[in-house]
């Protein structure tokens, strides 16, 4: 295998890697590239944070690795993954079928529509157990209950028999993490695991995927546009815009000392971050549509250090620091930004 | 009673449907239709006299102690044809409703789920059914087989299926991109698999519901078939032949054609309310 990317300090094969990916949406004009590029390692145990606004290509980069794409849309133009020691970029159907579950699950951000509404919990647990495992129906319902208290739902016995409707969110989305995990995979994809959820409720999940973490050895990742999120959770975080990845390094060096102005956009928009009352600090414009992606850097027009350069010439992936990679021509004069209340008047969110 | 002694209660009785305390027609509906059953089951000790044997010293007896419904003009009590007549009915409106069911739901289903040629394939043959009025290709098939009940249940399972693979197929086109079994997908699961154990379940609900109705329209048009001297044949009893028989006495002996008819709309009715209580019921669930 040839990798681009420098040798990670993390010990060991990374479980997943990505190269190059390159998804394409098929239109009547032809096809659109959605991701172009995205190339990340990951190492057992190490959560991944993806960090993007809406329609930055996280969602369809998951659904890219566990081939999940609507074949009639969306497909991978080239790149590669591997899975484990496995190219899974073109296996066939029924062999990766074996694997989703198996070796990589993935829970979604609405809990509730993603149960089963007349299924019983204990059920949508041992359903994967009993297709995967061939475990009997008394051990897959033993195993459900395991699973259960795993994920801290109080009295597992007898809350097996019941319907998704009869659970309260939070314990919707840790049942959905039950029935991901009911296969011991090794990779989980958390695709927005906490929006639907309030914010107690929210720390308690991310508390429950860390201690997962800790106590499977399992490597994670933790999609969200929340920096807040990826700051309690994640070890290292990729940044993506536009489709293309901007940024991707450590957790600390990144949001320490960033070095692609929309990574220091993003993080002096957190609400901590400017002190005091005033309008909220945001990235004017807006971000790029799918259908005209700008040329070169695909965040110049809203980049205040943008250059002649920058509009002509997409910037490579560069490594600043170890492990750190940035897509910015002047990545070097990327300094961290204070909060700037008056070059933000518009008050987009995010 | 602690939580876990009333959760091992509920489980006890898992396998139950949950009705609990359901809508009034739900209720009224079943208590007509297991009026019916008993009847149906009860019938060969119960029913007062033979369906078949002629009496022609009581033909055209008016309603009395004796023959609580009358006599026909063979002298056949009227009751007791009627209570032997719930037998045949009941039975062409389950096997009439099922076998469409079954034929309709795995149609839909496929058609529904991998669309493109299969779904093409299926709707263009269903368009053709529908195209035939449902008596004339009703008539037709039955004439080209041979008249009969066994013909019947055969045309009707040719016709029927059209409604309800039309249903399941509009659900399975909404359910099959359903976060669920998008989550399904991402747990290995199969085509199959996801079709039958998840998207079905869900998306079959409203197929019920019709069913119910489609049991009243099945019944009608098995009593009418056999009106026309396609179904069932004389001299097994049934409401359609029945009232089929009794019209050429409609002025003289009244109760010939009205009490099987009067049996025909309760059963009806039954079978309706049954369907609205349902819909209802079931819809509320969603």
């Amino acid at each position: 295998m040839t990798a681009p990317m420098p040798a990670r300090t993390t010990a060991g094969a990374p479980v997943l890697s990505v190269q190059d990916l390159v998804v394409s949406a098929k239109t009547p004009q032809g096809p659109r590239t959605i991701v172009d590029g995205v190339s990340f390692d990951l190492h057992q145990g190490e959560i991944l944070g993806l960090v993007g606004e809406s329609g930055s290509g996280k969602t369809v980069t998951c659904r890219a690795l566990m081939r999940l794409l609507p074949a009639t849309s969306l497909g991978i133009r080239s790149g590669s993954i591997r899975l484990m020691d496995q190219d899974i970029t073109h296996l066939p159907e029924d062999r990766m079928c074996r694997l989703r579950g198996s070796k990589i699950g993935m829970i979604f951000q609405n809990p509730t529509s993603h149960l089963d509404p007349v299924m019983r919990i204990g059920e949508q647990i041992a359903e994967s157990i009993r297709f995967h495992e061939g475990a009997s129906r008394r051990e897959a319902k033993a195993k459900a209950v395991d699973l259960l208290r795993q994920v801290g739902i109080p009295d597992p016995q007898s809350r097996v028999d019941n319907f998704p409707h009869e659970f309260s969110g939070g314990m919707r989305q840790r049942a959905l993490i039950a029935t991901a995990l009911a296969c011991n995979p090794g990779i989980l994809v958390a695709d927005e695991p906490t929006t639907a959820l309030d914010v107690t409720v929210q720390a308690q999940i991310l508390r429950l995927l860390l201690d997962l973490r800790d106590q499977r050895g399992l490597a994670m990742i933790l999609i969200t546009h929340d920096l807040g999120v990826v700051a309690q959770t994640c070890d290292s975080i990729a940044v993506m815009y536009g489709g293309r990845l901007a940024e991707i390094g450590p957790k600390r060096a990144l949001l320490r000392e960033p070095r692609h102005p929309y990574t220091a956009r993003l993080i002096a928009c957190q609400p901590g971050a400017s002190a005091g009352s005033g309008p909220m600090p945001s990235i004017p414009g807006q971000p790029p549509s799918v259908n005209a992606f700008p040329s070169g850097c695909r965040f110049h027009p809203r980049c205040d250090l943008a250059i002649a350069t920058c509009r002509q010439e997409q910037p490579p992936m560069r490594e600043m620091s170890p492990r750190h990679l940035a897509a910015c021509h002047r990545a070097e004069e990327v300094a961290p930004l204070r909060a700037d209340a008056d070059a933000n008047r518009d008050r987009k969110a995010l | 009673m602690s939580m876990s002694d009333t959760a091992a209660a509920t489980s006890r009785f898992n396998w139950l449907p949950r009705f609990g305390r359901g809508p009034f027609p739900l209720y009224a509906g079943a208590t007509i239709i297991v009026f019916w059953v008993i009847v149906a089951l009860l019938t060969p000790w119960i029913a007062p006299y033979d369906p078949i044997i002629q009496d022609l010293t009581q033909t055209l007896q008016p309603p009395s102690l004796a023959h609580l419904l009358g006599t026909d003009n063979f002298g056949r009590d009227v009751l007791s044809r009627i209570m032997w007549s719930s037998r045949i009915d009941l039975q062409m409106g389950i096997i009439g409703v099922v076998f469409p069911f079954m034929i309709g739901t795995i149609v839909g289903s496929l058609a529904g789920y991998f669309g493109g040629w299969v779904d093409a394939v299926f709707m263009r043959i269903l368009d053709v059914v529908l195209a035939f009025p449902f008596l004339v290709l009703m008539l037709s098939i039955i004439s080209i087989l041979q008249p009969g009940l066994v013909s019947f249940y055969i045309a009707i399972a040719l016709v029927g299926w059209v409604s309800y693979a039309r249903l399941i197929r509009a659900q399975v086109l909404v359910l099959k991109n359903s976060d669920f079994v998008i989550a399904g997908k991402s747990l290995g699961f199969s085509h199959l698999r996801l079709m039958f154990k998840h998207i079905l379940p869900n998306s079959i609900t409203a197929s019920i519901v019709f069913s119910m109705s489609d049991v009243v329209l099945v019944v009608l048009a098995g009593s009418s078939i056999s009106y026309l001297g396609l179904g069932v044949q004389p001299p097994t009893a049934e409401w359609g032949v029945m009232i089929a028989e009794g019209q050429n006495f409609i002025s003289a002996a009244w109760w010939m054609t009205t009490f099987p008819g009067l049996a025909l709309v309760l059963m009806a009715f039954g079978f309706s309310l049954l369907a609205d209580g349902l819909g209802e019921k079931l819809g509320v669930r969603e």
